[in-house]
């Protein structure tokens, strides 16, 4: 059995995908190398919808859940050298300022739905902006 | 009634088994297995001498859970350790895939399903995992992580 076994278009909210354990996904980067998405705010992509999320930086920085936040620093969430507690977060995106913590190391420990991240790709994105 | 009341084939999404409290299961990375993967693919090299891997093979350290798991908690001591979740993560070079553990700290207990760890040849005896165990069968789960992380099998 593959673990794509959700058929597409379930919706990211099946609930049973969220009450069973999640998938192990530990992604450790330097905020520089990754995805430039303009006006110096770097991205990283989950392949799935996550479950919980959890960080771990190697200074203090910010973690965004849209660009727009990200460019104004404003709405993040702090994180630091103690690994945070796993938050109920469901997302598949995350966002930071490269010009403030380009030069961070920030371990992602992630639980990873087996939903595709389709489902829900700029959702959080377009909620947060439009309650800039 | 015994353990393996889950009959055979209900799946590893199988919910009530990860809303329902956890059978215990304590170990070591000291009680890990050596085992011997291909450099390329992280496949198993079955029948392999772990002290002596081919040119093309590596040697490193598995923990098979007998079920899937609903949560594990660890707790480093001494010793940085990285644990992986693929057999190939825990070939490369970097430990960028992997659970960093510094020293002396300790996870909540984190809601992963998997039936396998993973760590270097070389890694610490003393890190002690602390695992939640559904009664679902591992074999409804093995290699299923790690193929979605990267594996050939």
């Amino acid at each position: 059995m593959g673990l794509a076994s959700i058929p597409r278009g379930v919706g990211h909210n099946f609930t049973p995908e969220y009450q069973i354990s999640a998938i192990p996904y530990m992604r450790t980067s330097t905020i520089n190398t990754l995805t430039d998405e303009g006006d110096n705010v770097r991205s990283f992509e989950f392949p799935k919808i996550t479950q919980w999320l959890s960080f771990k930086a190697d200074g203090a920085m910010t973690v965004y859940f849209c660009k727009e936040d990200a460019v104004a620093e404003a709405n993040g969430l702090p994180v630091g050298t103690t690994a945070s507690y796993p938050f109920n977060i469901r997302c598949t995106k995350l966002y930071f300022n490269n010009d403030t913590d380009g030069v961070r190391s920030l371990e992602k420990r992630s639980g990873l739905t087996v939903i595709q991240k389709e489902e829900f790709s700029n959702v959080v994105e377009t909620f947060l902006e439009a309650n800039n | 009634m015994g353990l393996a009341s889950i009959p055979r084939g209900v799946g590893h999404s199988f919910t009530p088994e990860y809303q329902i409290s956890a059978v215990p299961y304590s170990r070591t990375t000291a009680q890990s297995e050596r085992i011997v993967v291909k450099n390329a693919n992280g496949s198993i090299v079955a029948g392999a001498n772990p002290a002596a891997p081919g040119g093309d093979e590596t040697t490193i350290r598995r923990i098979l859970f007998p079920k899937i798991t609903q949560w594990i908690h660890f707790k480093a001591n001494a010793d940085d350790v990285n644990v992986y979740f693929s057999k190939k993560d825990a070939l490369a070079a970097t430990a960028s895939n992997s659970l960093k553990l510094a020293a002396n700290e300790e996870t909540l207990p984190l809601r992963i399903r998997c039936a396998a760890i993973y760590f270097i040849d070389g890694v610490a005896n003393n890190l002690q995992i602390d695992a939640g165990l559904t009664a679902i069968q591992s074999e409804e789960f093995t290699e299923v992580v790690e193929t979605f992380l990267g594996d050939s099998i």
